[in-house]
């Protein structure tokens, strides 16, 4: 009965990352939900797909921890749709994030390292 | 209608949609750049953007956990819910509401009757007295008390309420009047709306005769006029002056309209040996009931040895009761059984609603699973089915409230008028609570079970994946409903046996042979003004006249006066017996006897045999006449002692004091050693002078010429039917005196009838909601027989496939409808069983166990659930097992 799930070519993201990614796709200026998906897609080289059902619970978590605000403005094509920026806790928020993040990344990359040239031994 | 605006969607809801929309259009607006074709790329942007409402509803979990906006996104789920399935939601809070509309209105009465202190000031200081348990006061008791206690602030006499000829108002009419003491109304801390009541002092023969009103009257006599005080009005022929007029809803004692001082006067009081008053007390602040009670003993006992010789009554003693106690006391348990009886109909609605919601949640149950694998916590599922209930239960218990609402208004007309002293019976601050629990129980009750189960499915579902874990949980799902029917019908079971045993004991009841004649017996009431009829002579002749005309009547075959009715005597006297010693027993029952005044015609108009000896003759009038007019005309010269009367005893008196003599000859006293003596000169059979549940007590029947404490009754037995010679009857009595009305002219089955009223009652009503519970039972097991016969289709198919018969299959559902019953049936007749003892103090003539009743309750129940299994196992029956097979 059980499908097996066809194999996809996309990385899950972890909940704390997609905050992250979302804060610094957010440091180069206000942009609504679908340009921040598209941003993190182009900006990974289509790696990284954000799903909306994890985008949009992700925007409003955000939201209401004080880390971006949101306002209601028309884009490019006279559409309306809702801005988000970051406020000044959201950039310190960042900063922390991005602290914690390179500590985690140096570490893996450590042990992968580690365990890359134990099996070239 | 406000209340929707509440779940419409608010702000932040229209903000989000918004937003989807916009991601929505410049998705679709980048593909259409890229060169897609307009219509592909909205439909691959929607693909792509997933399932919109699942990430609304995720969205929406982030807006963080305010408690209003919780319970509200809550509340409109339910709501939506609801709206889809309105004939499930109308039948569900109809049935609620009944259930819970029923424990409103009894509980109602249960508030201010048994739990609200009575509407007097300070009313736990309030007391009845009595010379002993169920024997009024004696005067000269009274007194005593009065003058020598320590534990009251006040007490107060007053005399059995009697009829009053009222005129000087609107029309003449017939009034419920009580003569008391002056303190009587302070003593129960009332003050009149208008004008005074009288002053001590004012009790007493010689004063002016004054009147209080009671607002009732003073509306439909006096027009309600302000200007009332200081007008004269005429009872019984004499004038009073209207002094005040009492608060509306003050009618104490019961069904009283007005009040008049009573004469005081020692001489006025009679003696040691005539019970005749009721007396109420307010104790001191502190002093207990028990304190009370022992103060007066203590006077009782100090009065006996001053005057050993006067008051030969030993055994009377003090005895002292709440006033509540007396008032309430007897309707106590009759009350907690209808409350009882409530509460398990609103279980059997409960189980039925736990019943339908599970059934419902079988159907949603895809919806539940797929909520559950889209990562919606079982908390959430169970919380969002809970609040379902919870609303559906709110519904119930507001529409209940108008139910009780109607149900409390309806109830005067069952009960007659509310006593005074009750607090106002209505919807106040404790009902409203215990119907607002009441709800949120049943709510959780019937909510729990389904909440619990469709969760449940939920996570199994998210768990197995695929059908193993829905074929689980239905058969799951049948064995809950299997239990909750079994529940029910136990519980319809024990319901229906105590209206069983109610009905029996009414029947018994009504059909208690009370000694007297009951078909074609008329009786009626006419008042003798002491102002033309002041002698026993001018008594007599009219009576003598009286029934000359009446037995002249076509029709009548015999006619009597009495002056009290079978059932409704209340005039009793303790005893001395001629040579003998008074103090062999020192119980009170040992000396008390009723007293009854007749005309000779009477045994045989009431149909009482004689047993030995004779019966009172109109020489024997003649003869007490004469001595009488001899003891009033010299009161203190005549010797008593010698004074002998002429007196007919019932059987039981025989019994009691001559066991093993001739009672025929023997002689009694009301008044100690001092005499009038009475003479036994024949025995008559039993009757029952204290209603039909009480046995028949000793009892002496003396020539009658108008008693201070009875009335003056007509009887008279007619081969016609009664009430068709109440018009002639009334014409006679105003040939012989026409300012003289008839009133309460009643059959003797109207008396009976009167009297088992409160039987009448609680039966009916119990009955009712035993009824009640039945039929919601049935529909119970209609529900669960017919979700079994459709969960089964495909099995029966097979079997039917397979060669079985219709009948197989009807046996099959019947038969497992009939097991269902006889499991319940068992349970229900074990409690039944253990709580109908509770019953056995409201019962007459039945034992709690009846075993007859037990069994045709159970066939009874046996029959109404194959009744129920039978529509859906006809429909079993017609499966076609080709189409059955194909449904798969």
């Amino acid at each position: 009965m059980v499908k097996s799930e066809p194999y996809r070519n996309r990385i899950e993201l972890l909940q704390g990352t997609l905050d992250m990614l979302i804060l610094q796709t957010l440091r180069w200026g206000p942009q609504h939900g679908y340009g921040i998906g598209q941003a993190i897609r182009c900006g990974s080289g289509e790696v990284l797909q954000v799903e909306t059902g994890s985008l949009y619970p992700a925007l409003h978590r955000l939201e209401r921890q004080g880390w971006i605000k949101s306002e209601w403005r028309s884009s490019e094509h006279n559409q309306r749709a809702k801005y988000y920026q970051l406020t000044a806790a959201g950039k310190k928020q960042l900063a922390a994030e991005r602290g914690r993040w390179n500590q985690l990344s140096t570490a893996i990359a450590g042990l992968m390292g580690a365990g890359e040239s134990e099996g070239n031994v | 209608m406000s209340i929707w605006r509440l779940f419409t969607r608010d702000r932040r809801e229209q903000d989000l949609d918004e937003e989807i929309q916009a991601h929505l259009a410049m998705a679709i607006r980048a593909r259409i750049e890229r060169g897609e074709d307009p219509r592909a790329a909205e439909l691959a942007a929607r693909r792509e953007f997933g399932n919109r409402t699942l990430i609304q509803e995720t969205t929406r979990d982030m807006w963080g956990r305010r408690l209003p906006g919780e319970l509200l996104q809550d509340a409109r789920y339910a709501l939506r819910g609801m709206r889809r399935s309105p004939s499930f939601t109308v039948v569900a809070v109809l049935t609620l509401a009944l259930g819970i509309g029923a424990n409103t209105a009894i509980f109602s009465v249960i508030d201010a009757i048994l739990l609200r202190p009575l509407a007097f000031p300070h009313p736990d200081r309030l007391v009845a007295l009595w010379n002993g348990p169920g024997l009024p006061l004696s005067g000269p008791s009274f007194l005593d008390w009065q003058r020598e206690n320590q534990a009251f602030t006040s007490m107060a006499l007053y005399i059995i309420p009697q009829s009053y000829n009222l005129t000087g108002g609107g029309q003449p009419s017939y009034v419920a009047g009580v003569a008391t003491e002056a303190d009587f109304f302070s003593t129960l801390g009332v003050t009149p709306l208008l004008g005074r009541t009288w002053a001590k002092g004012e009790d007493k023969a010689g004063a002016d005769r004054e009147v209080v009103l009671s607002y009732g009257l003073w509306q439909s006599q006096f027009a309600a006029n302000r200007h009332i005080i200081g007008r004269q009005v005429e009872l019984n022929d004499r004038a009073y002056t209207v002094v005040g007029v009492m608060p509306r809803g003050f009618n104490f004692p019961l069904s009283v309209e007005l009040w008049v001082p009573m004469d005081m006067s020692p001489n006025e009081l009679g003696g040691r040996g005539d019970h005749g008053y009721l007396a109420i007390g307010r104790m001191k602040p502190g002093v207990t009931l028990h304190q009370a009670q022992a103060d007066l003993s203590l006077i009782v006992e100090r009065v006996d040895k001053l005057y050993p010789n006067t008051n030969t009554n030993a055994h009377v003693g003090a005895w002292v009761n709440s006033l509540h106690d007396w008032l309430f006391g007897p309707l106590e348990m009759g009350l907690w059984l209808m409350l009882s009886a409530v509460a398990l109909v609103l279980l059997i609605a409960c189980v039925n609603i736990a019943n339908l919601l599970l059934a419902r949640s079988s159907a949603r149950h895809k919806e539940m699973a797929v909520r559950g694998a889209l990562g919606a916590s079982r908390w959430r599922l169970l919380r969002q089915s809970l609040s379902e209930s919870i609303l559906l239960a709110l519904l119930g218990g507001g529409t209940g409230l108008l139910f009780g609402w109607a149900g409390i208004q309806a109830l005067p007309l069952l009960t007659g008028p509310v006593p005074a002293g009750v607090p106002p019976i209505g919807l106040n601050g404790s009902v409203l609570a215990f119907t607002l629990l009441l709800a949120l129980a049943s709510g959780l009750l019937f909510g729990l079970a389904p909440a619990w189960e469709s969760s449940r499915a939920a996570v199994l579902a998210e768990l197995r994946g695929g059908a193993g874990a829905v074929v689980s949980t239905g058969r799951r799902r049948r064995l809950i409903g299997n239990g909750l029917v079994a529940a029910e019908i136990a519980i319809s079971l024990t319901l229906l046996v105590a209206a069983g045993l109610m009905l029996k004991s009414f029947v018994k009841l009504r059909s208690t042979d009370f000694g007297v004649r009951r078909d074609g017996i008329l009786t009626a009431q006419v008042n003798l003004p002491r102002s033309k009829y002041g002698s026993d002579a001018k008594i007599l002749t009219f009576t003598r006249a009286l029934l000359q005309r009446v037995g002249g009547l076509p029709g009548v075959l015999s006619a009597a006066m009495t002056d009290h009715l079978p059932l409704y005597g209340h005039t009793n006297g303790t005893i001395t017996l001629y040579g003998k010693p008074t103090h062999t027993d020192n119980s009170l029952e040992q000396s008390v006897v009723e007293m009854h005044g007749i005309t000779p015609g009477y045994f045989k108009t009431m149909d009482i045999p004689l047993i030995a000896g004779r019966r009172l003759t109109e020489e024997d009038h003649d003869r007490a006449l004469a001595l009488s007019m001899e003891l009033s005309s010299h009161p203190t010269t005549s010797e008593t002692r010698n004074v002998i009367y002429p007196v007919d005893i019932n059987r039981t008196m025989a019994r009691k004091y001559w066991p093993r003599e001739n009672p025929i000859g023997q002689r009694f006293s009301f008044h100690g050693d001092s005499g009038p003596w009475m003479e036994v000169v024949g025995v008559v059979g039993d009757t029952r002078q204290w209603g039909l549940r009480v046995p028949p007590r000793p009892e002496e029947y003396q020539p009658f010429f108008g008693s201070t404490y009875g009335g003056t009754i007509l009887v008279l037995h007619t081969a016609l039917p009664a009430l068709s010679l109440a018009p002639a009857v009334k014409q006679q009595v105003a040939a012989l005196d026409p300012d003289l009305p008839v009133f309460h002219v009643r059959t003797m089955n109207q008396l009976v009838a009167q009297q088992s009223a409160g039987d009448r009652i609680a039966s009916l009503l119990i009955g009712l909601f035993a009824g009640l519970a039945v039929l919601l039972a049935a529909v119970g097991i209609y529900g669960v027989m017919a979700y079994v016969v459709a969960q089964r289709t495909n099995e029966i198919g097979i079997h039917m496939a397979l060669g079985a018969q219709k009948s197989d299959v009807l046996r099959m559902v019947a038969g497992q409808g009939l097991k269902l019953a006889l499991i319940g049936v068992a349970i229900g007749v074990a409690a039944a069983l253990a709580l109908t003892r509770f019953l056995s103090s409201l019962l007459y003539g039945v034992k709690p166990t009846d075993p007859l009743t037990f069994i045709a309750v159970s066939l009874i129940l046996i029959a109404v659930a194959l009744l129920a299994c039978y529509v859906p196992a006809r429909r079993a029956a017609k499966v076609d097992p080709m189409e059955a097979l194909r449904q798969e």
